[in-house]
């Protein structure tokens, strides 16, 4: 489910995130939580209905490598502890 | 209408002013046998048909909604009760208004 230790990352070596028109500039922050809320968003409902979640491995990757890891090391916390204040 | 409202749309800049314009007043012929009606009579006139009862139904509508409601649940979110520095006032952990019965914290409910 949520919790972060049922999430491995995906095998083998992946490629930078490619260009998303909806944040063209420079500042990337808003690309990297959207991202992370989708990740955790596609996996909920992904296992709500039984089905692979492999298809959420596109937005792992991404915002792996767009976020800073303290950030997501301090949100994967949040939600570990109910108190995450995004909407997944 | 009963209210001399179209004069009052014309604006009360008069009226502000002190002076006679507070409801028009009558028809040349007639000021010798009615005095024009002074500002204040028509500012006593709203207060008492206008501002009064709208605040006695504001009341009675708040009044209406009043009650205990559940409250939230307490989450203890980071991005809220934010404290960097001690308030100035009390203990220091408490809001300017804090109530109690519907305030958290940053640890929770005072009161179960």
């Amino acid at each position: 489910m949520l919790d972060v230790e049922a999430q491995e990352p995906p095998k083998g070596k992946w490629s930078t995130p490619p260009f998303d028109p909806r944040f063209p500039s420079q500042n990337q922050i808003r690309n990297c939580y959207q991202n992370f809320l989708d990740y955790h968003r596609c996996l909920k409902t992904r296992t709500r209905r039984g089905k692979s979640t492999q298809p959420c491995e596109y937005y792992f990757r991404v915002y792996h490598s767009l976020c800073p890891i303290s950030w997501v090391e301090s949100w994967n916390e949040q939600i570990k502890n109910g108190i995450f204040a995004g909407k997944i | 209408m009963a209210l001399p409202l179209r004069p009052l749309t014309r604006g009360l800049a008069s009226a502000a002013k002190g002076g006679h314009g507070g409801a028009g007043g009558p028809p040349p012929q007639d000021r010798r046998a009615h005095p024009a009606p002074s500002a204040a009579r028509t500012w006593r006139l709203l207060t008492f048909v206008l501002a009064l009862p709208s605040v006695a139904l504001c009341t009675f509508n708040s009044y209406l909604h009043s009650g205990h409601r559940p409250r939230p649940e307490f989450r203890p979110y980071q991005h809220l009760r934010i404290r960097t520095k001690p308030y100035p006032w009390g203990d220091g952990n408490h809001t300017l208004f804090h109530n109690s019965h519907v305030n958290p914290l940053p640890t929770g409910y005072e009161h179960p």
